[in-house]
């Protein structure tokens, strides 16, 4: 059964069409990094499928359909890391990531000490555990966004749907998050993960979907997609690829001029002027 | 604020239980208080004789009605505080953001200025009560079922001023100076000279809120992380601010319709509290209505007190001490910042 399947999504905001008819499977155990340009909807699409912006089509998660869903189930299929990362009060690091497991007690009656090692071992994962009883607000913008990766993971959800986790993170963490995402799908749950860091969606993840004005414009493998042509038709950007004992390398290298861009496979935003 | 070591120090439980030691403390006290001194074993005896004796009146019919609504006011202004800073995410929310106690002014001014209060003795009340049921019709008729917080805000902004404004029309209109009078010294907030029907019309509909208010505890915790993360992660955030838009019109409606709008409790006590608690909204809410309770009490204490034959207003008495205490707490903010 697909953790997810969405179909023929569609968002309008005003006269634009934000996303156009997106149609998307996720199964078990896959790392899918989302790519495309800045306006390119991929935020939106995220939002779509957890019902938080306004859309048309079908969004399924494990057969069920999300529509119908009270958000008190819906949370127990998906959990989600925004991308705007807002704190407003200054609580405890532990606290914070506690919160991923508010709703879980009404779900799946768990007891207190297994909820305890959920929040211990997404603390663990996201290297917080010993920023545990500091408060957030006096966490620098990097941990900060570690201790909401933690929180999203604390919601111990077969789905992880992620908006630029890696955003802010230094390269040891930029790492050491996409390997524990990795990880995550290697013990059966999923992660769509929007990224702008090319190098890191080629080295971690198993399937590479890129967006392109509110369309999906390519999905397969990293090797298939991250091929120099898409790159820079869709990024104007000239790549370095290069294949390593780590994995794929793809490295963005330089600006395309204008008349070069055109005249692709793949039609450019309406942003992009 | 430097609160660290506070917050990291003081259970919570301990909190509750001496925040909770504090409020019978001062409802006791309150009860002592008055023109007529009364020791704490013929106080006893008064609450729960049955006789017309002078005594038993005293404290049936005039302390115990004070009292009962010092607590239960001064604990829905901290709790409806609490919810508000929590639900719109912002300290400087209070329970009167919503124009809820200005629309129950209203009623209760447009009910002495045409003298339906003197005509029917619970005239008054139940007016300010209608003001404040038509304040939230109002409020979601501007900001919709959905309404995202910030048009909630503006929303009240608009019932409060417009709810002021006829206030002031109505002072303007007044036919005489002693209508006026009566009018300005009822919105200055008082608990003085209330009976116990006033805590029988009261009562009901603040418990109803408190319920209302104190179900939204855990949503609120994660709203901390904002709308987005609060509804992927289980909130029905409609439901959630149907509940704090209802729970604050029916408690501080009714609070209003008996006492008058009484400032600065449901600002600066969540403030004062929310370092006690680790910040965290949900244990935040119990510990300020507890707070609330403790100083309106004392607040209402301290004008019997001071002016015993002035009847100073305790809504004045709130906004003076009120006023220079958030000051303080704003500077002791802007120093955390630097």
């Amino acid at each position: 059964m697909k953790l997810l399947s969405v179909n023929k999504l569609s968002v309008s905001r005003g006269p634009k069409q934000v996303l156009r008819n997106v149609s998307l499977e996720i199964a078990q155990g896959e790392f899918v990094g989302l790519l495309g340009p800045n306006g390119a909807g991929k935020s939106t699409l995220l939002k779509a499928i957890l019902n938080l912006v306004n859309s048309t089509g079908s969004i399924q998660f494990q057969g069920n359909d999300g529509r119908l869903m009270r958000e008190i189930k819906r949370a127990r299929y998906a959990s989600y890391l925004p991308q705007e990362r807002e704190v407003n009060w200054p609580i405890t690091v532990k606290n914070i990531v506690s919160l991923g497991q508010t709703y879980s007690s009404s779900l799946a009656r768990t007891k207190q000490s297994n909820k305890d090692e959920v929040v211990v071992e997404a603390m663990r994962r996201m290297d917080v555990l010993q920023l545990q009883d500091r408060r957030i607000t006096e966490l620098s913008g990097g941990e900060q966004a570690r201790v909401l990766i933690a929180r999203a993971l604390a919601q111990d959800t077969q789905l992880l749907l992620a908006d630029e986790p890696a955003a802010g993170l230094d390269p040891a963490h930029q790492i050491s998050l996409m390997k524990s995402l990795h990880d995550l799908t290697s013990e059966g749950k999923s992660v769509v993960a929007c990224l702008h860091e090319i190098p890191l969606a080629a080295r971690w993840c198993s399937r590479i979907v890129v967006l392109n004005s509110g369309a999906i414009v390519a999905d397969g493998s990293p090797e298939e997609v991250l091929n120099e042509t898409l790159v820079s038709q869709v990024y104007g950007v000239q790549t370095y690829r290069t294949k390593t004992d780590d994995g794929l390398l793809v490295v963005p290298t330089t600006l395309i001029e204008h008349e070069t861009k055109s005249g692709g496979d793949y039609k450019w935003p309406e942003t992009r002027n | 604020m430097k609160t660290k070591h506070i917050s990291q120090g003081l259970n919570y439980p301990v909190l509750i239980g001496l925040l909770s030691i504090g409020v019978i403390f001062l409802f006791g006290m309150s009860l002592l208080i008055g023109p007529l001194a009364v020791g704490v074993a013929d106080a006893w005896e008064g609450l729960f004789s049955d006789s017309e004796l002078p005594l038993a009146l005293i404290m049936q019919e005039i302390r115990l009605p004070r009292a009962v609504l010092g607590a239960v006011i001064g604990a829905t202004l901290g709790l409806a505080g609490a919810v508000m800073q929590g639900l719109l995410r912002n300290p400087l929310a209070e329970p009167g953001l919503l124009g809820i106690s200005a629309s129950a002014s209203l009623g209760a001014v447009l009910a002495i200025y045409t003298g339906f209060s003197a005509v029917f003795p619970l005239g008054l009340p139940i007016a300010a009560l209608m003001g404040a049921v038509l304040a939230v019709l109002l409020i979601l008729a501007i900001a919709g079922m959905s309404g995202s917080v910030l048009t909630i805000i503006l929303a009240g902004i608009a019932v409060s001023s417009f709810a002021g404004a006829m206030t002031s029309l109505t002072l303007n209109l007044s036919p005489n100076p002693f209508a006026a009078l009566e009018i300005v010294f009822w919105m200055l907030g008082s608990l003085n000279d209330r009976s116990m029907v006033h805590v029988q019309l009261a009562v009901p509909f603040i418990v109803i809120g408190w319920i209302m208010l104190l179900s939204v505890g855990r949503a609120l915790d994660v709203l901390t992380l904002g709308e987005d993360v609060a509804a992927s992660s289980g909130v029905n955030m409609k439901r959630v601010r149907l509940l704090a838009i209802f729970g604050t019109a029916a408690s501080v409606g009714a609070a209003t319709a008996v006492a008058g709008a009484i400032g600065f409790v449901g600002l600066i006590v969540p403030h004062i509290l929310r370092p006690l608690v680790g910040a965290q909204p949900s244990r935040l809410l119990p510990a300020s209505a507890l707070g609330g309770a403790l100083l309106l009490l004392a607040a209402d204490i301290a004008v019997r007190v001071i002016a015993p034959e002035r009847d100073l207003k305790i809504g004045v008495l709130t906004a003076i001490i009120g006023a220079p205490f958030f000051l303080w707490i704003v500077l002791s903010y802007r120093r955390s910042l630097l």
